[in-house]
Formats: C-alpha cells, structure tokens, sequence
C-alpha cells in the first residue's frame, strides 16, 4: 500500500530528526533563542533589562513579536537596485547556513546525514556562504552596502584561509574527515587541550566569519549603518539575520564538535544515552555561545587595518606552527 | 527511509523556508507601490551625491595578493598533512615541510609588520 508507506515514512527516525530535532524546528528555535539571550545577556552587562514585556519568562517572545512585525512590513527596493538581484540574495544567503546542519552529529546516531567526508562538506557550505552576502551588497547599488561590500570580502577571505589550516590539524589527529569518527577520537581527551593553538585560531577565525563583534566592522551600526544590509528591510532583512544568526550557531556547533568533545559528558543515571549525549552537546554549545555573545557587551570593535594584521600576520603563522605539531603529536595518540 | 531522502527532505524544507516567509510577507504586509522617495537609496537622509566618478581608493588591495599565495600554501599544508595521516612513513619530509612554512610564514609576517602603518599613510 502507498499510503501505508507514506505513514511508515512520515513517522519513521529519519522524518522526526529532518523535522524536529536537529531538523528544521530545533534550528529555528535556536537562533531565536540565541538571539533573545544575546538580547538579554548585552542588556544586562550593561545593567539594563533587555525585553521584559512580551512572554512569561524574561521577555522570551519578544524576538517572535520582532520577527512577526518585519513580516508584516511593506517591501522597499531602491530604484540604483538590481531587482532580481535585490529579491534572489537574502533567500539563496539564509538557504547556505541551513546546509551546515544535516552533517553535524548530536549524539551517536542523531544526524541527519553521516557523511565519511562530513567535515569537507561542511567547509565547502562555509566557504561558499559569503558570495550570497557580497552579491546582496553589491545588488544594492549605493554607497554605504558598496564600503561593506569591501570590507566584509577582505574579512571573510583573511579569516578563511586560518579556518582552513586549523580544521587541518584536527583531520591529522583524527584521521578522518567523518565528524563522528572525530567525536570518537575525543573520548578520552577533548582536542582543545592537545591543540589549543588550533582552538584559538579556530575560535577568532568563527568570530570573524560570523561577523561578530569585535570583527563587525562590515556591518558596523555606528559608522556604516549596518553596512552591506544597510539597504534592506521588512522581510529581506529579517532573512539576513535569520542567515546571521544560523551561521554563527552552526559555527559553534561545529567548535563543539572538532574540540570540545562533541557529545562525550559523563552519564546522568536514570537518563538514557539517547537524551543525555544530545544535551551534552547543547549544554557545550550554549557554553560557548554565551562567550561569543558576550564579547559584543566587553569588546570594543577592532580597525581594518589591525584586522587584516591579525588575519594575515598572526593567525596564518600560528595556524602553520599548529599543525607543524599536530603532524609531529599524531603517531602518539 | 534512507539516509539520502532524509536529506534531500531537509534540503527541500531548508530551500523553501525562506521562499514561505516571503509568501506570508505578501499575505501581511501592505499591498502599495514605492513611492518615490521611499525609492531612494539610503544616505543618512540626505539627498544621494553623484559617486560614480570620483576616486574611491582601495588601500588594502596588497592583501588580495597576498590571499592568493596564502590560498595555494595552505591548500599544500592541508593536503600534505593529510598524505601523513594516510602513510605515516613521508612524516620526516612531511615535517621539514611544514617547519619551512612556518618559518617562512612568520618571517613574512615580521617583515611585513609595517604593511597596514604604510598602506594608511600613503607610502613609505
């Protein structure tokens, strides 16, 4: 029977995880929790409150309400822009960052797709991401998405080629490029305290390819406003963020899992490993992300020129020395 | 239902999100066409200034060069390191390898400390 198929299909292991979790909804969810506790956490590093009106607890829908409303606004295309250009950027540029997810393993066996090259695959969505954004700056037309133009393709490509050589280093010490065969190698010492150098590089390479303060001199408020994005609005900038914040998770979810250990944590009784190694998991990633978000409350935001100096000058050398050891560390472990 | 309809669903859904937020943008939001001023683009609310002819200096374009050298390296580092996980004998020469690059790299990076200082003042 077809339909009996369909049913068996649409209630099977696969469906649930494509759906829920770590599918679409548990996605979504995350950025918009991401974004309400950066919201929150800014707010009170700089003793205010943050949202407190909408939802019970801490203003939690509050992001909802925001995202209903730009949803809600009427569509302004300038008349320099490219209109096709204009509408076609912020979908294909927030469709790249959804791509990171279905190879990042949560548990043993919560992943939507496990992949022998997961990691590549991975690296080829990331890299590819900025083009949607540098097309989007360029569609526009004016003058303040053409100075972010500039400054987010000598961004994102300083900061690749260190994103590179770290995850290099990590590959050599796990012998593959399956991200779960990565977790695996973990078991008994997480790769942040084999290769910290690597973690490093890594760590500033995602805050730079996410464009998060001290690295969002593209999108600069104060100077630029918002630079790239100055020129959308209503639901193409709601995409943007969207695509912002989904990258920025994804990157951390991926930190979570090349060094922190992944979903290895000591087992809670009573809990089965399906749950527990999940939560590990979420719990690390939080973890890091409460750093990422807290940088935008204690950093000041760094010049151009001390970022490509960073970029090209330190983090490369660095990068190299680190996997210089991590070739010479890899027949010990 | 295999691994790769599972992913090929997720790449569908991931593909027609945006697409249905914009659909319910034009169930939502007011149906009228821009007006004219609306249609300007955005410059801190003054009136946009002819830019097409003048000058507009791209001081950092060195690091472009520098992007392509550094891209082939590190492609060669990667893949070098990767030849050590698969035959561990080529590790000696796997090693000098990459200690030359390193040295190198850092020389580089300690003669061009100056770099960005030159760019921003124009020369020297």
């Amino acid at each position: 029977m077809v339909l009996e198929q369909i049913l068996k299909a649409l209630v099977s292991k696969e469906m649930v995880m494509v759906l829920f979790f770590p599918g679409i909804t548990f996605i979504t969810a995350l950025s918009v929790f991401s974004l309400w506790f950066e919201r929150k956490l800014v707010a009170r590093v700089a003793l205010r409150l943050g949202p407190v009106h909408v939802g019970k607890i801490g203003g939690i829908l509050q992001v909802i309400g925001d995202g209903v409303k730009l949803i809600s606004k009427e569509i302004i295309i300038p008349s320099t822009a490219n209109r096709l250009g204009f509408i076609l950027m912020p979908i294909i540029a927030s469709i790249f960052p959804l791509l990171i997810y279905p190879f990042i393993p949560f548990g043993g066996g919560w992943v939507i797709y496990p992949s022998e090259i997961g990691l590549l695959l991975i690296f080829a969505v990331v890299a590819l991401s900025p083009i949607p954004l540098l097309l989007a700056a360029w569609v526009s037309g004016t003058k303040y998405p053409f100075i972010g133009l500039l400054r987010l393709a000598f961004q994102l490509f300083a900061y690749e080629v260190p994103m590179f050589l770290a995850l290099a280093s990590v590959v050599v010490l796990a012998g593959s490029f399956n991200l779960e065969r990565i977790v695996e190698a973990q078991a008994r010492v997480p790769f942040i305290f084999l290769l910290p150098l690597s973690f490093l590089v890594f760590f500033i390479s995602v805050l730079a390819e996410s464009e998060r303060i001290p690295f969002d001199i593209p999108t600069a408020e104060q100077e630029i406003v918002s630079g790239w994005m100055a020129e959308y609005s209503s639901i193409f900038f709601e995409l943007l963020m969207l695509a912002s914040y989904l990258k920025l998770n994804g990157l951390a979810l991926l930190t979570t899992v090349l060094f922190l250990g992944g979903w290895m944590g000591p087992p809670i009784p009573f809990m089965p490993r399906e749950i527990y190694e999940p939560m590990w998991m979420i719990l690390k990633t939080m973890g890091l992300l409460f750093f990422i978000l807290l940088f935008r409350g204690v950093y000041p935001r760094i010049t151009m020129d001390r970022l490509l100096d960073l970029g090209w000058r330190v983090l490369i050398p660095l990068a190299l020395i680190n996997l210089f050891f991590a070739v010479l560390l890899a027949p010990v472990i | 239902m295999g691994k790769e309809l599972a992913l090929t669903l997720y790449v569908i859904f991931a593909v027609f999100m945006p697409e249905l937020m914009l659909i319910l943008n034009v169930f939502l939001a007011p149906r009228r066409r821009n007006s004219r001023f609306q249609r300007i683009g955005f410059e801190s609310g003054q009136r946009p200034i002819r830019w097409f002819r003048s000058a507009f200096p791209v001081e950092y374009f060195p690091y472009a060069i520098i992007y392509l050298a550094y891209a082939v390296v590190g492609l060669v580092a990667f893949l070098s390191a990767l030849a050590v996980s698969r035959s561990p004998e080529l590790m000696d020469r796997v090693l000098v390898f990459l200690g030359a690059l390193s040295v190198g790299a850092v020389f580089l990076g300690w003669s061009l400390r100056r770099l960005p200082q030159s760019l921003w003042r124009g020369g020297g």
